[in-house]
């Protein structure tokens, strides 16, 4: 009873010592444009309706991003906590897994409301629970983790090995693992019909976005002349008809995305457009394989953080919610602002390939270890990854925060079980 | 065991006093997050900022707080924080003297929801904190433990600091409480306490005017001119000459027929702003050091001079106060800022669809006994009557009774919140009445009945 009450009460001073920095809840561009449908009603699919639609439900009971920012972290913490738990006593574990929450490129993503700090918290939560001796808490984890799928277009990357390495099936050998493919084959596509039906106004955000950037990084990295450009990008919208290689070199840029792209190539608007787009990423990629690895290449650089960090850090209020909320922060969190900043922000601790590295440095130990657990976590953050290589539209540290809690768990894990069979010898 | 017993039994275990309490709490905060402002909750934020200096109009004590506390996290939700689980806290502890833990967690959660105790604890009031300093104080002195009783002068102290009018409140508390269960004769344990009650009180308007760094002089400008006005009223014919000649200084609005005009326009649940604005002008804005001298001199001369009429005007005033049925000054408050501190002090919140609801259900019971601060008055005496060999609930009762009868002469205006005080410890002291009588009458039956 002492240890419970314990254990709550580090969780519960933990996770007050982290409202000192972000009460309410932080909130971006991003932030904003979900705040914005929660409260019409109407969702689009730039971001993943479902969250959303799980502020709509939030709003009901508390307004603002506090419900939001609760729901995050808690599931974060809570989660953490069971997971260390299973390898440290109680109360150190408690303490591990604030120290986890209040890392700062942790606890800087969690501030602030976005589907990255939403998935992670369930994420989290929903591996604690799966990991269960109780079936019916494994149920709820599962769920959980059906709830991180529908946060982020990608979230099925995390959740495969998760779901295939640790649900637990009366079988063994590949008929466990084809049912538990099947299972999170499930999960994907409940999520993604969850996603759908919410969905009013489709926005086509890959059309809009990473073909029009990979188009013109292919093009860029093929040298393309403008006669093969003007073939390969029949019926896609262009401000210019001349100097096309030229203009493609002075707006691509492989770390800014789409933004000043649209100078030259314009988001498709009508379903023609749409067409002409996909169907131009299509002859682009087949005809130089080589430049669009290259290009994704570049890209994937920046999402890793290698060259330098990528929006790192972000507090307060976006001005475009300057009519929703307004951002008065008190001194303590302003100073706690400042920090991050001005120290973290610069830091390597927000750059994702340093994470990368520990996690495959350690990949020896944890295939060796067998245990199933720390398999699947590795496993979720390599594949879920690498698979931004593809599908990462900007770099944004953000979207790797799953790599943070996973070196730290594996960290841990590892090194208290070499201490511990050290200890025996 | 069955299925339905397990589920119980899990329910059972899982629904502890604690769970109860947070649960409760985090029901209070779907109504009250993130804390209402009214005017005054506006002015004291803004002093806590230092945008304005900090005056005596409200105790500065509760600005210096709420300065540090804004320091931590900006706004109106930490005032919140401290004053609703001061609240449930100090009202657990003190129902778990008579009840079961779960019971007593219960009913806690129950007493800071109930709407004759929320409209007041949601809002940043100084009413809403002397509550919460009260309750925790009066949990605490009921402790065996040096330092939690030490903790409840300290908290008793803060509640007498928060709010001019307190030290009402406390005086029954610290007579009851102050040595008890110790070897002092009765006669000196009072009297040391009586002894205490005044330190506490000077303390506390000492360290409050430590912190004034600009005099508003609430008395001269708010309290007097009403009291000057009532005295009129209800005094004998008044030769308008006279009038004039005794009160050297008072700036009146108007000049002649004085008496007529007060008689016209004094209403008892006036304030200050009814006297000193149009339509019922009787004096202008007390503003200057004159004037101030001016109206002070003359509230002794006239109080000396009509006693009856005085005592006749606190005495309206006060049947004003019980009479009150509205949950607060223009009904149910539930604004997040004083539009008026909108572009200094950075706050914007908005009501949920919960919130919303929820609020106009309380709009609802608005003018109906529930606000009815009579009738816990009259309920509060026969709580005492019936309940008064139990400590625990006549201390608690006492103190709002007293609290309440402090305001025969000093209450400034009519308002609910005034009277919240005795509101809560009326339904406190009910439960606890309740209980003890269940438990005499479970002795009587040879069973103990929790």
């Amino acid at each position: 009873m002492r240890t419970r009450l314990g254990v709550l009460a580090i969780l519960a001073v933990g996770w007050l010592g982290f409202l000192l920095y972000a009460y309410p809840g932080y909130l971006s561009f991003d932030s904003i444009v979900q705040l914005r449908e929660a409260r019409s009603g109407v969702f689009t699919d730039w971001h993943p309706p479902a969250m959303a639609f799980l502020w709509r439900l939030v709003e009901h009971v508390i307004r603002g991003p506090f419900g939001m920012l609760t729901l995050q972290t808690t599931t974060f913490l809570v989660g953490g906590y069971l997971l260390l738990a299973r390898y440290l006593k109680p109360l150190v574990a408690a303490i591990f897994a604030v120290v986890l929450f209040w890392l700062p490129p942790v606890s800087s993503t969690m501030a602030v409301i976005w589907k990255d700090s939403q998935m992670t918290g369930y994420l989290l939560l929903g591996l604690g629970l799966l990991l269960s001796e109780r079936a019916r808490t494994r149920y709820i984890g599962l769920a959980l983790l059906l709830v991180a799928t529908t946060m982020r277009h990608n979230g099925f990357t995390f959740t495969l090995p998760l779901i295939v390495i640790l649900w637990r099936w009366p079988w063994q050998g590949a008929k466990r693992y084809a049912a538990s493919l099947g299972l999170w084959l499930a999960t994907t596509l409940v999520a993604f019909g969850i996603n759908g039906a919410l969905t009013e106004v489709k926005m086509h955000p890959w059309h809009g976005s990473i073909a029009l950037h990979d188009i013109a990084g292919t093009l860029r990295y093929a040298n393309a002349n403008d006669d093969e450009i003007r073939a390969d990008l029949v019926g896609v919208p262009m401000t210019a008809t001349d100097h096309l290689y030229e203009r493609l070199r002075a707006t691509y840029v492989p770390a800014a995305g789409v933004f000043p792209l649209v100078a030259f190539i314009p988001q498709p608007i009508d379903d023609t457009q749409r067409a002409a787009v996909q169907a131009a990423w299509k002859r682009v990629v087949s005809a130089y394989p080589g430049s669009y690895l290259k290009h994704r290449y570049k890209v994937f650089k920046h999402v890793l953080g290698v060259t330098d960090p990528h929006g790192p850090i972000w507090v307060g209020t976006d001005t475009a919610g300057a009519d929703l909320y307004e951002d008065r922060p008190s001194e303590t969190q302003a100073s706690m602002r400042d920090w991050m900043l001005q120290v973290v922000a610069n830091s390597w601790s927000v750059r994702p390939f340093l994470y990368m590295i520990v996690i495959i440095a350690l990949l020896y130990n944890v295939v060796k270890s067998r245990d199933r657990f720390l398999i699947a976590l590795a496993s979720s953050a390599i594949i879920s990854e690498a698979v931004l290589f593809f599908v990462s539209p900007t770099p944004d540290f953000r979207y790797s925060l799953w790599l943070v809690p996973t070196a730290f768990i594996l960290v841990i894990t590892l090194f208290l079980t070499r201490a511990r069979s050290l200890r025996k010898v | 065991m069955t299925r339905r017993g397990r589920v119980w039994g899990a329910i059972d275990r899982c629904v502890s006093d604690r769970v109860i309490l947070l649960a409760g709490w985090l029901w209070f905060l779907v109504y009250a997050y993130p804390g209402y402002m009214s005017y005054d909750s506006s002015w004291q934020l803004s002093q806590a900022r230092g945008i304005e200096s900090i005056n005596e109009w409200h105790p500065p004590v509760m600005a210096v707080m709420w300065r540090y506390l804004d320091d931590l996290v900006a706004g109106p939700i930490l005032m919140l924080v401290l004053q609703s689980s001061l609240f449930l806290l100090g009202t657990f502890v003190v129902l778990r003297r008579a009840i079961s833990p779960r019971k007593a967690a219960f009913l806690a959660a129950l007493l800071l929801v109930v709407p004759q105790n929320i409209v007041v604890l949601s809002v940043i009031w100084k009413d809403s904190q002397m509550a919460g300093f009260l309750i925790a104080g009066i949990a605490c002195l009921f402790s065996q433990r040096r330092g939690w009783r030490v903790t409840g002068y300290v908290l008793i102290f803060l509640a007498t600091a928060v709010r001019y009018n307190a030290a009402a409140a406390t005086f029954p508390i610290l007579v009851f409480q102050f040595g008890y269960g110790g070897s002092l004769r009765w006669w000196k344990r009072v009297g040391l306490a009586c002894l205490v009650w005044v330190a506490m009180f000077v303390a506390s308007q000492r360290v409050n005017a430590l912190f004034v760094q600009q005099h508003t002089y609430p008395w001269p400008t708010a309290s007097a001119p009403v009291d000057i006005a009532g005295i009129i009223r209800y005094s004998p014919h008044l030769d308008n000459d006279q009038l004039l000649r005794d009160t050297p200084g008072v700036p009146w609005h108007k000049t002649d027929k004085i008496q007529i005009r007060v008689r016209t326009w004094y209403r008892p649940e006036q304030q200050f702003l009814n006297v000193t604005q149009e339509p019922g002008q009787i004096f202008d804005y007390i503003s200057t050091d004159a004037d101030r001298a001016g109206i002070t001199a003359a509230w002794k001369k006239l109080v000396l001079a009509h006693p009856l009429a005085f005592l006749h005007h606190r005495w309206e005033v006060f049947i004003a106060t019980l009479d009150c049925r509205s949950g607060g000054a223009g009904g149910v408050f539930s604004e997040f800022l004083n539009p008026i501190y909108e572009p200094h002090l950075s706050h914007k919140a908005s009501h949920s669809r919960v919130q919303q609801l929820w609020i106009d259900a309380m709009h609802w019971f608005d003018d109906t006994p529930m606000f009815h601060v009579a009738l816990y008055f009259i309920l509060a005496l026969a709580l005492l009557g019936i309940g008064w060999r139990d400590r625990t609930s006549s201390v608690v009762l006492l103190s709002g009774l007293a609290h309440e009868a402090g305001l025969f002469l000093v209450a400034p205006a009519v308002d609910y919140r005034y009277s919240q005080w005795l509101i809560a410890c009326t339904l406190l002291g009910g439960v606890l009445v309740i209980a003890q009588r269940l438990r005499m009458r479970g002795k009587r039956h040879g069973s103990r009945v929790e």
